[in-house]
């Protein structure tokens, strides 16, 4: 969803700035980028420059002894928002001070900038860096005075200005700009969950309230992305959260055994955690439910795999007698899969948001949710994130199976401890060694499942060539199957 | 913003009108309000602000009316001198109701209107003197 931007606030091109931002940058402020080298500032600037400037609202790029121009602008050229055009047409001036900073200091250098602010008029300047200017001066006066004047210049020419530096927290305290300038927007890469991640978080900003959390961003080939899920994933009335209390709308999944125990059917917007032990039957049984759902009941489904390609998936299903192949190319299915140790958390949130939306998704499988937050320790956190995984499920009125590897010989619900608590419901697989044939007995419980009046106790299961059979109790099956066809060779493509 | 913006030269046709001035008294009547104008903004902005402000508005109005190149910043201040020995007296006029309604356009701008209807009302109040000097 776009979010819509007020006439005095500037679309920053960056994806979920503007809602961290709430509601885009504040027009003719002076905003400082801080950050260490490579945290993302340079860039960071020019996608709003490159957003926001036309022939009729400039730009000014300053850029002082921090980087020659051609390098910027050949470093640029990678990003999908640079645009050669705005080089031609006034739109973009690159300027570089670096010259005569050297050679004649901070006074000649402010005339010389308010020059070319006169002559352009720009809606925009940026500064990069700024922070050389500390360097430059010959004490503290002349950089409070020298930065004094650049700010009520730009702010007299009504300019957004964007000033970049690799500022820390003592800055902030000490140097005369953060007492004139109107926002601060900080930029940092650490350690987290065993992966260098970006981080911007807006520090202060006149003129808007603003998100004050710190957001995981990453930089890709169309510049800064942010990922920011809590406030892009969120529950609200409209889909779905109050209306559908009173009149539940309620799904049945197609495979009728199951569908038995599940009482009324599951209400729309929930999700189940599907837990067990390894070789309990989880993931085939997210595989039913993802396939059945396309095949029996013409819902469409997702079925996101951190553990097995897309080719092993449907190779799976192949071996039960499924057709993957024909649902996703009937565009039915979608399968998605995310190598284990390429998971980003914030990143994948927001990529499967993207997904589950452009397939129209009613059905969400995600296999499994503790591979995809094994890299958080924060039981917390991990809370949150189940979370926002169950609002994607809630914001598509879709229903949502996760499955959840349970450490063997423990008695808990989930890997993590705090999963179930979350979710709508539990699907709750168990094997046990049967002494007198040898064999696994596995079973299938509906642990919980909220609003519905479900079946009690353990089912016993058995996992054949069509799927998971489910028994009443331990005997004879609870709903009489219907013969599965035999399936043609998977189609090439 | 232009809607917005309007508002200032309607503003300033207005009060002009009101009287049946000649161009030569409008020049003297322009030249005051612009003072006032200063006057009252400096009291509540500081006096290096409108002193930049000052030098902006000279600068983006002068580009479109040259005539204003006559005009200089002199002490914190605006300077009318050399402008008022041009000849061409209907210019003169033209350039300094472009400059005010400048003025007061960005003035309105930076304070977010704030200063509007002050700045409006203080421009009511200047006439000119029961001999009509210049």
């Amino acid at each position: 969803m776009k979010i819509s931007v007020p006439d005095n606030r500037i679309e920053s091109g960056v994806r979920n700035l503007d809602k961290i931002l709430f509601g885009g940058i504040p027009a003719g402020e002076l905003i400082v980028f801080s950050g260490s080298p490579g945290a993302g500032k340079t860039t960071l600037a020019h996608q709003i420059i490159f957003k926001n400037a036309t022939p009729e609202k400039p730009a000014l790029i300053f850029q002082t002894l921090s980087e020659p121009t051609a390098k910027t602008l050949r470093y640029l050229r990678k990003f999908s928002f640079f645009d050669a055009a705005k080089l031609e047409d006034g739109s973009i001036t690159f300027i570089d001070l670096g010259e005569i900073l050297r050679a004649k200091g901070l006074e000649q250098t402010i005339s010389l900038l308010m020059g070319h602010v006169k002559r352009v008029k720009p809606a925009f300047v940026v500064i990069d860096s700024f922070k050389v200017f500390d360097e430059l001066a010959q004490d503290r006066e002349e950089l409070r005075k020298f930065t004094y004047e650049v700010a009520l210049n730009l702010m007299a020419w009504e300019c957004t200005g964007f000033f970049l530096g690799e500022f820390r927290s003592i800055d902030i305290e000490t140097n005369p700009l953060f007492s004139i300038i109107d926002g601060i927007i900080s930029l940092r890469v650490r350690l987290d969950s065993g992966e260098h991640q970006r981080f911007v978080q807006v520090i202060k900003m006149r003129g808007t309230d603003h998100s004050r959390d710190e957001h995981a961003f990453a930089i890709n080939s169309e510049g800064l992305e942010v990922y920011a899920p809590r406030l892009t994933i969120r529950r609200t009335p409209e889909n779905g959260s109050v209306t559908s209390e009173a009149s539940p709308s309620r799904v049945k999944l197609g495979f009728p055994h199951l569908d038995k125990l599940l009482g009324e059917g599951i209400v729309a917007g929930s999700t189940l955690l599907v837990s067990g032990v390894a070789g309990t039957g989880k993931t085939l049984l997210l595989l039913e439910f993802i396939y059945k759902g396309a095949v029996e009941c013409g819902e469409k489904g997702i079925f996101f795999s951190f553990e097995e390609t897309e080719e092993r998936v449907i190779a799976n299903a192949r071996g039960m007698g499924w057709d993957l192949e024909e649902q996703i190319r009937r565009g039915h299915i979608e399968i998605v899969f995310i190598p284990q140790p390429d998971i980003m958390v914030e990143k994948h949130l927001l990529m499967m948001k993207d997904r589950i939306e452009s397939l129209g998704a009613k059905r969400i499988a995600i296999d499994s949710s503790s591979v995809f937050l094994h890299k958080i320790t924060d039981p917390q956190v991990v809370r949150e994130k189940i979370f926002q995984l169950a609002t994607l499920v809630q914001m598509s009125q879709a229903v949502g199976f996760f499955a959840a590897d349970v450490p063997y010989g423990s008695h808990k619900l989930s890997r993590f401890g705090v999963e179930e608590t979350v979710v709508d419901g539990i699907i709750l697989l168990t094997a046990v060694n049967n002494e007198k044939t040898f064999k696994r007995d596995r079973f299938l419980e509906i642990y919980k499942l909220r609003n519905t009046s479900h079946a009690n106790g353990r089912h016993k299961i058995e996992i054949g060539h069509s799927g998971i059979k489910i028994f009443s109790g331990t005997g004879k099956p609870s709903v009489k199957r219907a013969p599965t066809k035999s399936l043609k060779p998977a189609r090439k493509k | 913003m232009a809607s917005q913006d309007d508002v200032h030269s309607k503003a300033v046709n207005r009060w002009l009108d009101a009287g049946a001035l000649t161009t030569n008294q409008k020049i003297v009547l322009l030249e005051k309000a612009i003072r006032a104008i200063e006057t009252r903004a400096g009291l509540t902005l500081s006096k290096i602000t409108l002193l930049v402000v000052l030098d902006r508005v000279h600068q983006q109005v002068k580009e479109e009316l040259p005539v204003l190149h006559l005009v200089k910043i002199e002490d914190q201040s605006l300077r009318f001198t050399e402008l008022k020995n041009d000849p061409d007296s209907a210019e003169v006029a033209r350039a300094l109701t472009a400059l005010l309604i400048e003025l007061l356009r960005v003035l309105g701008r930076l304070t977010a209107d704030i200063l509007t209807e002050t700045l409006h009302k203080e421009l009511l109040t200047i006439k000119l003197n029961d001999s009509g000097e210049s």
